[in-house]
């Protein structure tokens, strides 16, 4: 499934890329807050990205830093084609554009030599979070996969943010392993006792929270995609790096 | 501006998902399995608003489904045969027609999906309308939707991935034998509207052919040993059916066996889909593996829509059915075959045009005894005790025989300090850039070589693992013995070069370290150094490494001249079968010393190019010798002490002078300052038997073979030593090690052959050798050459002219023997003992000989070929001193290994020209020195009956 598919004429008219085309109009300072806004969401693949290609720990976020700001500076987004109306691939081939032509910051922080080995009890602690456990792959699968790690976050923290207002947080901690198969292998019963509620009950809620989160889910992705149909295929495509360890 | 802490806080800890074995944070769900469950329910988006209970539930509560039972075991748990998407599959038993049939059921928690129900509900109609011999037939449906199940065919054989798996590829014929019935299977389904979409190995079953009867005879004069059998309709689908739901699902089938169309999730898919999918099992027979693979699904994907074939891993099939191949697997199904029924035809017709012969199961596992009996008896009957416990004790037997799959087995020992640097993934390559990744590769291997404490599987044994595989460490470490694999992949962004290097565990399957590197183009002159040292680092962190290690000598400082070094290195990297392009590589080096004329490794390298081109025939003149002595002479101006120097100028005395003695301190150097080196050690291990130091030639050789343990010639020269010491079980054991790996070299067989000749005088080998050995290129004199020699000793003498007369002849220019094409005539013509014939043969074979010996006084293979041909023109005086002046320039003493060869011809010269109390002297001493020959060698050939009583 290449993403190099261009969708030239494709007009973008939704979600993250009209922020983007709305960014680069310099009288549009409402525009450029949201880019912010998503730059703050998205950093983290673009960390994970740059934390492969063996950039040390403070090298790899002085680069995400300075990445955003160019970005924001709209140095980066211009020369991109829109490819394949996924803001992901959009993103991760900016960061590309812009590696390309910083060839003095990599340089200067390719001073150290020796040192860009990711040290093994580095790996195991931070890569944690940057890189991921199992690192079978290149750089733009762990881009890939965090993106993915992130949308399903993303959609976990809209769930709980919904159930806190309903005071109904203990009730999704109990719920959520019911979201993916291993967690309900025991059945319902057992739950329903400790929940103090029916089974029946318990199925209803549970249909309800793999309902929503569903929507959620969807509703992430479908704000990095051009066009709705194209959901289904980059929810594929994100399942597609998570499983491809 | 960006706070690392802002928006989503890092996971505080982590766990592993029961389900998947993804890691994931603690807090949250499993996104792997959240995402699959996005996935799954899809489809089910617009339906109704009912809650459907998607968790597993208990396995069936009770056995009984109407009159099937399942199989259960004795602790109560049921013989499960397989498990799928939709359901499972249990063995049972039809209580009425005491028959076991395969029972699928639905899957507990797919119970209350009007989706899933209906997906189960087609795949077991599909399959009920197809009714062929090689398609598993349904019995039985049971679509009530509180008990969903269907009964099947219960098929009692063996799937083909475990086959291939245990035994690796399959002979041509039986391949295509397979291949042809799962056309015609695959042509019944598709006659029926519906595209099975998942075909693969693991769904192909090959049954024992009960037809061929029970007796050997009976099963080898069958037509088909096998019967095979499609199944698992799984994901079956109507053709036409544009609003199907399955296809919904987006991507679905074994991403190993997809075709092109369906890689990029097209909706209108046709049975020509299905047709790729078997070419991909068909290459699989062929080669033991498929055409494409990777680390990750998408790579593999990719591959399918973009990549071309790997036909070197083809290289041992006959041209016509490469070509079959690879009509099946175009990305354009345009051009592929219109239909199975098309495909089967082409197959029939292919299979009769092979020699009969091919149908035997001839490759050997690595514990095979000696071939007594045809494997395919063997294994036939193997079979049929399966089937036959299957039936009998209702269950188990299938399991019995999946479950002693060695697959992810490891051996208890692995060498702690082994490592196994597979060659680059190259998927970020432009195809025009292929060489850097290879060439780098290369580098980095030999850079490793020097670090002391590392045992380095060396390049010659990574020939056949392609480039980013390493999904499977378990597998590779067993294969090599050693305890850590590392993968890697070079991709160009621009004008950077970056490299990605993965230290795995095998056991664990963890990632060890990953260190990467990001240099400009220009700047890769001292990268194989880098990652040496950061790989030494992390494979044995103890070992204390100073600035100035050996490990760190800079290349050259000029960048374009490292550039023609690395195309060069690339090109020399391919197996020796494949090295074609080596006039290039040393044009490539040319280039890299005339931008950088100080560059030492260029020297070197072009040196050893210089006497590997004199050595095989290449150019065998002395122009050649001293442009490789030139080169090494710079090399040792510029690095004297660098292995690269001593290996060249070992070479030079070993390949080009003959000089063994010379030769040996260069190898010896090479070896202490690259430890690893397991080219120099094998080189110290040729000397020592040229030397007649058997044992201890031996011993180096095995020894080298640890770190080059997949490498086909170092196996043969480690079994062809075995062989001239006359122990004959230990090459025999080596020699099945190297088959169990490389099942058609050449090389290999060839030995095999010749292993039976010198140790029972069984001439069975030799002929099957020939019988299934490809007569083409790049072997096709050596295939002329060695059925002559087979049909010699069978007295087949008309025949041997037939082939000299038909095929492709002109020299055998080789380490020991000289032989022309009117040599080889009047060879078969003395042996056929008609004489006015062969003595007009030798007559014009003369002439050519002469003038050879003259002019190159000094190589003993001319001055005995020159020898024969005196003795066949009548004289035999001066044949016989023309003999013995040849022997005397290779004693035994002086090189013990291809003396033999010398003497041999002596003793025919001998017994031709009136001695043969001579010739059986010679004869009795040939028998009693190490020699490729043995008694059974004498009393078989024609050319020694004149010395039987």
């Amino acid at each position: 499934m290449p993403d190099s598919n261009t969708t030239n004429g494709h007009a973008f008219v939704t979600t993250h890329w009209s922020v983007i085309e709305a960014a680069a109009d310099p009288h549009a300072p409402a525009a450029q807050e949201a880019l912010a806004e998503l730059c703050r969401v998205y950093w983290r693949p673009i960390y994970a990205y740059l934390r492969l290609l063996s950039r040390a720990r403070q090298d790899a976020e002085d680069i995400t830093q300075d990445f955003f700001c160019v970005l924001l500076r709209r140095e980066a987004f211009a020369r991109v084609t829109p490819s394949a109306g996924r803001f992901r691939s959009y993103l991760l081939a900016s960061l590309k554009n812009y590696l390309n032509d910083h060839d003095a910051k990599a340089r200067a922080l390719k001073r150290g030599g020796a040192m860009e080995i990711i040290p093994l009890a580095e790996l195991r602690t931070e890569e944690t979070l940057a890189v991921g456990r199992r690192t079978a792959g290149d750089a733009d699968l762990q881009f890939d996969r965090r993106w993915a790690e992130l949308v399903v976050e993303r959609a976990t923290q809209g769930l709980r943010a919904e159930y806190a207002r309903r005071g109904e947080v203990a009730l999704l901690e109990a719920l959520l392993p019911l979201l993916t198969p291993g967690g309900s292998e025991t059945g319902y019963e057992p739950l329903a006792r400790t929940l103090n509620m029916s089974a029946a009950s318990l199925r209803v809620r549970a249909f309800r929270l793999r309902q929503r989160f569903r929507e959620l889910v969807v509703a992430q992705v479908r704000q990095t995609v051009s066009q709705p149909a194209d959901v289904a295929a980059e929810v594929r495509h994100l399942f597609t790096a998570l499983a491809a360890a | 501006m960006i706070d690392p802490g802002d928006a989503t806080p890092p996971p505080d800890s982590e766990v592993i998902c029961r389900d998947c074995g993804t890691t994931h944070a603690a807090s949250g769900v499993c996104p792997r399995c959240a995402l699959a469950f996005i996935l799954a329910a899809d489809s089910a988006a617009t339906a109704g608003d009912a809650p459907r209970d998607t968790s597993a539930g208990p396995p069936p509560a009770s056995p009984d489904f109407e009159h099937y039972r399942i199989e259960l075991r004795a602790d109560g748990t049921a013989v499960e045969l397989g498990r799928g998407g939709m359901g499972v599959t249990y063995l049972a038993i039809d209580r009425r027609l005491r028959i076991p049939v395969a029972l699928k059921v639905i899957s507990p928690d797919r119970t209350s999906d009007p989706e899933a129900q209906d997906l189960f509900l087609r795949e077991a109609r599909a399959a009920a309308t197809v009714r062929h011999p090689n398609v598993a037939s349904v019995l039985f449906l049971n679509d009530s939707p509180t008990r969903l199940f269907f009964a099947m065919e219960f098929v009692a054989g063996e799937p083909l991935h475990h086959w291939i798996r245990v035994h690796g590829a399959l002979p041509v014929r039986v391949a295509l034998d397979v291949a042809e019935q799962t056309a015609r299977g695959l042509a019944a389904i598709h006659a029926e509207g519906i595209i099975h979409r998942d075909l693969k190995p693991g769904n192909v079953m090959l049954v024992p052919n009960r037809a061929s009867g029970t007796t050997l005879a009976g099963v080898i004069a069958a037509d088909s040993e096998w019967q095979v059998k499609i199944i698992d309709f799984g994901l079956a689908r109507h053709i036409l059916r544009a609003d199907d739901l399955a296809q919904t699902i987006g991507f679905r089938g074994t991403v190993l066996y997809a075709s092109p169309e369906q890689c990029e999730e097209r909706r209108d898919l046709d049975g020509r889909s299905d047709l790729y999918s078997l070419g991909c099992i068909l290459w699989e027979m062929l080669s033991g593996r498929p055409p494409f693979r990777g680390p990750a699904k998408r790579d593999v994907l990719n591959q399918h829509v973009t990549e071309r074939l790997p036909f070197a891993e083809l290289a041992h099939v006959p041209r016509a059915v490469v070509s079959l191949v690879s009509r099946l697997l175009q990305k354009d199904r345009q051009k592929r075959f219109p239909d199975a029924t098309a495909l089967a035809v082409a197959l029939a017709r292919l299979r009769t045009e092979l020699p009969a012969d091919t149908s035997h199961w001839k490759k050997v596992p690595a514990n095979a005894t000696p071939p007594t009996a045809p494997e395919s008896a063997r294994l036939w009957q193997r079979l049929l005790v399966v089937a036959v416990c299957v039936l009998l004790l209702g269950g188990g037997g299938y399991y019995l025989l999946s479950s002693r799959t060695p697959g992810g087995a490891l051996p208890a020992r692995l060498e702690p300090t082994g490592v196994a640097v597979l060659p680059f993934a190259t998927n970020g390559l432009p195809p025009e850039d292929i060489w850097l990744a290879q060439g780098l590769h290369s580098e980095l291997l030999d850079t490793l070589s020097r670090v002391p404490n590392l045992k380095v599987i060396s390049r010659d044994s990574l020939a056949e693992e392609k480039p980013g595989t390493g999904s499977d460490a378990r597998a590779l470490a067993a294969k090599f013995g050693v305890a850590k694999i590392v993968e890697g992949s070079v991709r160009k962004e621009g004008s950077r070069v970056l490299v990605n290097l993965r230290i795995v565990s095998p056991r664990s399957g963890e990632i060890l370290a990953a260190p990467g590197f990001d240099r400009a183009a220009n700047e890769i002159a001292g990268l194989p150094s880098e990652m040496a040292i950061a790989l030494a680092d992390a494979l044995n962190p103890g070992t204390p490494r100073t600035p100035d290690s050996p490990l760190t000598n800079p290349p050259t400082r000029d960048a374009a001249a490292y550039t023609h070094l690395l195309r060069a290195r690339a090109l020399i990297a391919n197996p020796v079968e494949a090295r074609r392009d080596l006039d290039e590589a040393a044009k490539q080096l040319e280039q890299a010393i005339t931008l950088d004329p100080n560059y030492a490794a260029a020297h070197a390298q072009l040196s050893s190019l210089h006497s590997y081109f004199y050595l095989w025939g290449r150019d065998r003149t002395d122009q050649r010798l001293e442009l490789a002595l030139q080169s090494a002479e710079a090399a040792g101006r510029l690095a004297p002490d660098a292995p690269e120097t001593q290996m060249a100028f070992g070479h030079f005395y070993y390949r080009g002078r003959r000089d063994y003695e010379r030769a040996l301190p260069y190898y010896r150097r090479a070896l202490a300052a690259a430890p690893g080196n397991a080219d120099a050690l094998a080189y110290i291990g040729y000397i020592e038997r040229r030397q007649g130091k058997w044992g201890g030639a031996a011993e180096k050789l095995e020894r080298a073979s640890e770190a080059n343990p997949l490498d086909p010639i170092l196996f043969y020269n480690v079994a062809n030593t075995r062989l001239c010491m006359h122990e004959y079980e230990r090459a025999w054991q080596i020699l099945q090690a190297a088959l169990a790996h490389h099942p058609t070299h050449v090389a290999l067989m060839k030995l095999k052959g010749d292993l039976f000749l010198v140790w029972k005088g069984d001439l069975s080998e030799m002929r099957k050798d020939i019988e299934t050995r490809s007569p083409h290129a790049p072997y096709a004199e050596a295939y002329v050459f060695d059925k002559v020699e087979l049909f010699l000793f069978e007295r087949r003498f008309d025949d041997a002219l037939s082939v000299l007369n038909e095929g492709k002849f002109g020299l055998i220019d080789g380490q020991a023997r000289y032989i022309t094409r009117d040599m080889l005539e009047a060879e078969i013509l003395t042996q056929a003992r008609r004489a006015p014939e062969a003595r007009a043969a030798w007559a014009r074979a003369l002439p050519r000989l002469a003038e050879a010996a003259a002019a190159r006084p000094t190589d003993p293979r001319i001055r005995l070929a020159h020898a024969l041909a005196l003795a066949g023109t009548g004289e035999a005086a001066r044949a016989l001193a023309e003999a013995q002046a040849g022997v005397q320039l290779a004693p035994p003493e002086k090189d013990a290994q291809d003396a033999p060869w010398f003497l041999y011809a002596q003793a025919c010269v001998q017994l031709r020209a009136g001695q043969p109390d001579a010739a059986a002297q010679t004869v009795r001493r040939l028998e009693e020195m190490p020699s490729p020959f043995s008694a059974h060698t004498f009393r078989l050939s024609p050319a020694f009956a004149a010395l039987r009583p």
